[in-house]
């Protein structure tokens, strides 16, 4: 039961009701010709051998109640399967929705009855079933309190999606039915995150155990170790179901994770061959790699932007012209130039090109590079001599980029416009959960990274009812017209009117400047040449399940 | 940082400056300007200190100003005679602004640690008995772990930035100092003159103030010169694992850590201001055996 | 066994020491426990099961408590006790110590013995120079400047880990890893040690039975062997002790620098983490590995000088 770390849930809103998504090209891939961002064949896949990835930060210890962000999630989807998901290695501009766990599922006419239909045949890595009873067993643990297995955390974080579920009922071993109290038409597609664990497991073990004593997942890769601060290995699970599904796969006989948080560490081990892969390529080795033969390099717009959540429980932050003014201040073009090395492009909205229903506006707020007016409004908002702020950042992680030199720089350009910055820096998953527990007034803003798969997703970022704990709305921001439009489209069945609620939605949010925008990353990986059936994704998901290895 | 350095320097030391009291400063400083090391160190280290003073006047950039154009610039481009660090900005105006910091952070903490060890040692060494013991236990607790982790406990505890970093390196400096104290104290208590001063009814304060005082003085500074160098280290150390100085501060422990990121395309970065740490460091420690060496050539390790 | 009974006292001073420490961290530690959305009735009434109204003196006892039972507290960053999670680093960090240990003494104490046999030559002078630039160099630059130019440059040693994560983590990988942190760590304590060594050799050499043997037309080396080296090696033994205080301790620098998976570096990575428990227990296990090394020292240098007598 993955948190609703941002990523794979709202990836899964992009699939409402299978209708064709918009993918603008972007700016194009970069890397080797044919090599990153798309899949060369290149021969029959083999079986066998160790694949090492090197991550940007640790994936945590496998749990699917702790949130952890998109780097958790990636590994976790690797042990753990959802009813449906994404079809990730397929590399394609829009990865249709498959079933995993669930075959197919039928929606009622009213929209307000779920029935899936459950694939058979399924076991558990512990060897007990896959049938109904274990699907209820899971909804019924993130929504009852009394519950044995019941956890805090996991339910505040499924919330979103579970709490307008009214009964859950196994029909038969393999129909599972959901009925709701209110139209959540994202729903089905929803359940990516939710991962199913065998009952079984978590009766014996106990809630402190599970997580250690193994087997509690359905898919390709079983965890074989965690070891935390170095790394996290993955063996084949030889009973997968889906062997068929991924063409004879998975082929690996065990991924080795090993969590290189220091850029030069990561760069060092894919260079000396210790890693075969890496995530996040610092952006001052993209030239290197770019012309070295050993290596190939992906690079592509994804549906991500990195950005500051403004706080509006901060003194500042709760101020409609100085939000405007520090979103004003930054010289964008010059830090994915100088900066970024092209591995990234300027962001002045919170929807990225290709982000599913979203249609870009001209109206006049769109908020762009603008020193002078920065200082005016400054000094219009009644502070001549600027103000002095602080935000919390965290140092790693989830799409993040490398936080550390982009701080840097959006701190000098900042003070060009007597804003004066200081930062509180905290590792990743202490971050993820201050976030979690809410912004906390001395800050004026919260450095994320956030997909923005589909414009559905505005939903959790800004809704009134989407504050902690509910879910990710950790800045505070209210808007009652938002919140009204929001709630309009969430009931309409018809897609494309509801994506137009939701763009009116979008552009109240983006007059509110609820963000700040700065770039949006095309997500540089690396990996040698020696590493097959993988390219560039185009999501911040990526998955490993027909990645082999050449000789 | 006596758990470095061992209870045998400190008796060296202590036998040091006994014989020292009989030999008059300026031949002391003879000995010590005829050795061209020794000078050469205290030249480095008073240039140091001259640079963290003028520092900031004489730096041609703006130590946080960034010029994206210049990242990593090699030394010698666009006006950066050091090159430019991973944000673009001078590293030669960084390293002079930086000085201040550095050497502030090994200095006023010891200069602190060196007051308050003073008077502990003195309160200690003097009266004896259960104050004394009550001191040392104390100052042993503090002995019983490895100065950095101290240093990292205490420092973590109160929270990053240079302030509690200077802070926690005080209280693990202390013990060292007070020990010293102490020990010269001591061995000044049997002395006549102190008896029958007291036998005359003499002030315990005037006594201490006027005769064991100006007798403390020269161990405390030849301890403190010994020991500057590997103070510069540690306080150095502390803002590279995150402790001290934050970015964007010029410090150089500091800068050293940012420098990492980016080894592998610009070595300069962190390497020089390690070098520059280097540099002073080895400057105090040349003073600092020049020193101990004037002052009594039986002593010469080198 | 007196020796043994004679450490509780700084034991306990340790304890009282870290447990004041901890004291001191701000926050509430009752936020960290408490499920996201409790009330402030809900974690005061935490905060008093926790333990954290009480006066001072009962919350070091309950702690000490704890402590004794193994119960050391809980990370949050890795979500298990903290000595699960450092009791395993423990074991990596006192190989990098040893290591380096090893490293310092060979090179350390062959230079100061060198150098004592041959005072004044141009081979003494270099010694001295080595101890001094050993003395002045911040560890963590040498191991930049190490990772830099066999790692990077040259390629030939792995600049990060204890293992590499194909292999299959036998001995060989191991010492191929342990090379350059190892290395980085002892030499510039060999400097010390050199140092020290020499001196101590330089007294026993002066010393009047020395100069007996020499008249008696003993050979050279064979006065050295018996007679010097033997009564060095008390002083040496003092010095190497200590020095795995300042080990144990620039290890945290070394594991950090190159992502050795010891203690140091989980103590640096819950410096980051924000992790206070684990920073404070890192510490509290390694200023007690301290007091014991120590024991083992004295008893060392008591069963090596028989003139030693115990207080």
């Amino acid at each position: 039961m993955t948190a609703i770390s941002p990523g794979p849930r709202l990836i899964l809103m992009a699939f409402a009701m299978a209708l064709p998504l918009l993918l603008a090209v972007g700016c194009g891939g970069q890397g080797a010709p044919g090599g990153g961002n798309q899949l060369a064949v290149v021969g029959a896949p083999k079986m066998g051998g160790t694949f090492v990835a090197g991550f940007e930060a640790d994936t945590g210890p496998f749990n699917v109640d702790v949130t952890g962000g998109i780097v958790s999630s990636r590994a976790l989807r690797h042990v753990y399967e959802p009813l449906l998901s994404r079809n990730y290695e397929d590399y394609s501009e829009s990865p249709p929705v498959r079933g995993m766990l669930a075959e197919k599922w039928e929606i009622s006419p009213d929209a307000l009855t779920y029935t899936f239909t459950l694939r058979k045949g399924v076991k558990f890595q512990d060897g007990t079933p896959w049938n109904a009873a274990a699907a209820k067993y899971t909804f019924d643990r993130l929504i009852d309190q009394n519950h044995p297995s019941y956890n805090a955390a996991a339910a505040a974080a499924q919330r979103r999606r579970t709490g307008v579920i009214k009964a859950v009922t196994a029909v038969d071993d393999s129909t599972l039915k959901i009925e709701m109290k209110d139209l959540n038409v994202e729903f089905p597609v929803d359940t990516e995150s939710i991962f199913f664990v065998s009952p079984d497991l978590l009766k014996k073990q106990g809630m402190d155990n599970y997580v250690r004593a193994g087997g509690g997942g359905t898919g390709p890769f079983k965890l074989a170790k965690y070891d935390n601060g170095v790394e996290a290995v993955l063996e084949r699970n030889p009973d997968y179901w889906g062997k068929e599904m991924l063409g004879g796969g998975p082929y690996l006989d065990k991924i080795v994770i090993r969590f290189l948080v220091e850029p030069t560490a990561r760069i060092a081990a894919l260079l000396a061959g210790e890693v075969d892969w890496i995530a996040v390529v610092p952006p001052d080795n993209i030239p290197q790699l770019q012309t070295d033969k050993r290596f190939v390099l992906g690079m592509d717009t994804i549906p991500h932007t990195w950005g500051w959540i403004m706080n509006f429980k901060n003194e500042y932050g709760k101020q409609d012209k100085l939000r405007q003014a520090m979103a004003l201040s930054i010289d964008r073009d010059r830090m994915v130039k100088d900066l970024l090395r092209g591995s990234a492009e300027p962001a002045y909205r919170f929807w990225a090109p290709g982000s599913a229903g979203y249609r870009a506006t001209q109206k006049d707020w769109t908020y762009g590079y603008d020193p002078e007016r920065a200082k005016s409004l400054l000094r219009e908002a009644g502070y001549p001599n600027g103000i002095d702020i602080k935000v919390l950042t965290p140092n790693s992680g989830s799409g993040l980029m490398v936080p550390g030199p982009m701080n840097e720089f959006i701190q000098a350009e900042m003070a060009k416009v007597n804003i004066r910055l200081k930062y509180d820096t905290l590792e990743w998953q202490t971050f993820f959960a201050k976030w979690r527990a809410g912004f906390e007034p001395e800050y004026v803003a919260y450095v994320q990274a956030y997909p923005t798969e589909n414009v559905t997703s505005l939903r959790g970022w800004t809704h009134t009812l989407s504050q902690p704990p509910a879910a990710t709305n950790g800045g505070w921001y209210s808007n009652p017209e938002v919140d009204k439009l929001l709630d309009e489209g969430q009931r309409t069945l018809d897609q494309a009117k509801r994506y137009e609620l939701y763009n009116k939605a979008v552009d109240l949010t983006a007059k509110d400047v609820f963000v700040l925008d700065v770039v949006h990353d095309k997500a540089p990986l690396a990996w040698s040449k020696k590493v097959q059936g993988f390219a560039h994704p185009k999501s911040w998901n990526f998955v490993f399940y027909k990645t082999w290895l050449s000789d | 940082m006596t758990a470095s350095t061992g209870a045998k320097p400190v008796a060296e030391l202590l036998a040091v400056t006994r014989r020292r009291a009989q030999r008059p400063a300026a031949e002391v400083w003879a000995r010590f300007s005829s050795d061209g090391a020794a000078v050469a160190g205290l030249a480095l280290v008073v240039a140091a200190f001259v640079v963290a003073l003028v520092g900031p006047s004489i730096a041609p950039y703006d130590p946080l100003a960034q010029d994206t154009g210049l990242r990593m610039a090699t030394p010698g481009t666009g006006g950066y005679l050091l090159g430019g660090d991973h944000l673009g900005r001078d590293i030669l105006s960084r390293l002079l602004y930086g000085a201040r910091l550095s050497l502030a952070a090994a200095v006023a903490p010891m200069t602190a640690a060196a007051s308050i060890g003073l008077v502990l040692g003195l309160i200690a060494g003097y009266y004896g008995g259960w104050v004394d013991m009550g001191i040392s236990r104390v100052l042993d607790v503090l002995l019983a772990f490895p100065s950095i982790l101290l240093a990292i406990a205490i420092a973590s505890a109160l929270g990053p930035g240079l302030g509690n970093a200077m802070i926690a390196i005080v209280i693990v400096a202390i013990p060292s100092f007070a020990r010293v104290v102490r020990g010269t104290v001591i061995g000044l208590r049997g002395l006549d003159y102190l008896q029958a001063a007291r036998a005359c009814g003499a002030n315990d304060l005037r006594i201490l103030g006027l005769h064991v005082l100006p007798n403390c003085l020269a161990p405390v500074i030849v301890y403190t010169t010994l020991e500057l160098g590997r103070m510069l280290i540690f306080a150095a150390g502390l803002s590279f694992l995150g402790l001290g100085a934050q970015p964007p501060e010029a410090e150089w422990g500091a800068m050293l850590s940012e420098g990492r990121n980016v080894l592998s395309v610009a070595p300069h970065v962190a390497t020089i201001p390690g070098l520059a740490i280097f540099v002073v460091a080895l400057g105090a420690n040349l003073m600092g055996d020049g020193l101990r060496d004037a002052l009594d050539p039986r002593l010469r390790t080198g | 066994m007196r020796r043994l009974l004679a450490l509780i006292p700084t034991l306990l001073g340790v304890s009282v020491a870290t447990f004041l420490i901890i004291k001191l961290i701000p926050g509430d530690i009752a936020l960290t426990y408490a499920p996201p959305d409790a009330s402030a009735a809900e974690l005061q009434a935490l905060r008093e099961s926790l333990g954290l109204t009480a006066p001072l003196p009962i919350q070091y006892a309950a702690w000490l408590g704890h402590v004794l039972q193994g119960d050391w507290g809980y990370s949050i960053s890795q979500g298990k006790p903290v000595l699960e999670a450092l009791l395993p680093r423990l074991q990596n960090t006192m190989i990098l110590a040893f290591a380096a240990l090893i490293i310092a003494w060979v090179i350390g104490v062959t230079a100061g013995i060198v150098s004592a046999a041959r005072q004044g030559s141009v081979l003494d002078r270099g010694v001295m120079v080595f101890a001094l630039l050993g003395n002045s160099m911040p560890a963590f630059w040498l191991g930049l400047v190490f990772i830099l130019f066999f790692g990077l440059q040259l390629g030939i040693l792995p600049v990060s880990g204890m293992y590499s994560p194909r292999g299959n983590h036998d001995i060989g990988d191991l010492l191929v890893h342990l090379v350059l942190p190892a290395s980085t760590l002892g030499l510039v304590l060999a400097g010390l040690v050199a140092r020290m060594t020499r001196s101590a050799m330089l007294e026993i050499i002066r010393q009047d039975y020395i100069r007996t043997a020499w008249a008696k037309g003993l050979r050279e080396s064979a006065v050295m062997r018996n007679h010097a080296l033997r009564n060095a090696i008390l002083p040496v033994i003092t010095v190497l002790g200590l020095q795995l205080g300042n080990l144990l301790g620039g290890s945290v620098i070394i594991e950090t620098v190159y992502s050795w998976p010891g203690i140091g570096f989980a103590m640096q990575q819950a410096i980051l983490r924000r992790d206070a428990q684990v920073v404070q227990g890192g510490v509290l296990l390694a200023a007690i590995s301290f007091v014991f090394i120590n024991l083992i020292v004295d008893l060392l240098y008591a069963a090596i000088d028989p003139r030693v007598k115990f207080e």
